[in-house]
């Protein structure tokens, strides 16, 4: 039997089932920035975060109605929505490239000398660009701290166990572009 | 690169806030995709009579025109047969069948 989830922003929910827009800013709030924050990591652009963060909050605003208390927290749904819609962009952009397979040194060369330039932002950002997508959307959740550990895996629809493996390889991908240069 | 350098770096290299006007756009979105209620003044109670009043007037009629059986008038159709030239043809139909041998 699954236990019901203790939400944070349970105290928003009837007013957003109301389809009050005073709790839809409330809520934006306390969570756009996570939202935004993951696309950002997983698109590496902000225009397109800014995007899939308005999809997922009308989405959201569009199933507050008939949402069920306790099936899942407001903030790990907005990050499902955000990282399903991100992957769909994502394939968009590359339909011959499924994201387990992608060549984690691809960018190397590029985040190296963005490095060498001390653009540390630019340097992460092209490094975990180069990432495939679940590991990268996995370095996301647990160093951007979008999610506790259990949330994520269950975002990413895999047990704590399989989360906590993904974490150690992309890591280890991570560590293998920028080591040396940080 | 240990698990802390790791966090030093994310920390370090943190993702921008969005733009400030990102929730502004998402509110007026959400706002022009809600379904529009009727006003709450908006009640014509005489348009539910009226509505009412014309369903019944047309089921009457219906059933006036359908259950009413049509008039049906022999003479009326033989002079038409007559000056159609049909005579023979509803002589030998409704003759007597010694006459047509």
């Amino acid at each position: 039997m699954l236990a019901k989830v203790t939400d944070p922003d349970v105290d928003l929910l009837p007013a957003l089932c109301r389809g009050e827009s005073a709790a839809l800013r409330r809520l934006m709030d306390r969570r756009l920035s996570t939202v935004h924050r993951l696309a950002y990591r997983l698109l590496g652009d902000e225009f397109e975060a800014e995007d899939v963060a308005q999809e997922a909050f009308l989405k959201l605003w569009k199933a507050a109605p008939e949402w069920e208390e306790g099936k899942a927290k407001l903030l790990t749904w907005l990050c499902r929505v955000a990282t399903n819609a991100c992957y769909d962009r994502l394939r968009k952009k590359r339909p011959d490239l499924p994201g387990e397979t992608l060549d984690p040194t691809d960018e190397r060369p590029s985040a190296l000398s963005v490095i060498e330039t001390r653009q540390r932002w630019d340097a992460l950002q092209t490094a975990m660009m180069a990432l495939p997508d679940k590991q990268r959307t996995a370095l996301s959740l647990c160093y951007d701290q979008a999610l506790p550990q259990r949330e994520a895996a269950t975002l990413m629809e895999m047990s704590e166990k399989a989360y906590e493996s993904l974490l150690v390889r992309a890591r280890k991908a991570l560590k293998e572009t920028v080591s040396d240069h940080v | 690169m240990s698990k802390d350098d790791l966090h030093t770096l994310f920390e370090t290299s943190a993702v921008p806030a969005p733009r400030a006007d990102l929730a502004d756009r998402i509110l007026a979105e959400a706002e022009a995709e809600r379904p529009k209620p009727a006003a709450a003044n908006d009640n014509k109670p005489w348009l539910r009579v009226v509505t009412a009043l014309t369903s019944v007037a047309a089921c009457a009629m219906f059933a006036v025109f359908a259950l009413t059986p049509a008039p049906v008038d022999d003479a009326a159709w033989q002079s038409h047969a007559d000056a159609a030239g049909f005579a023979d043809l509803y002589a030998w139909v409704e003759g007597e069948p010694e006459a047509l041998d």
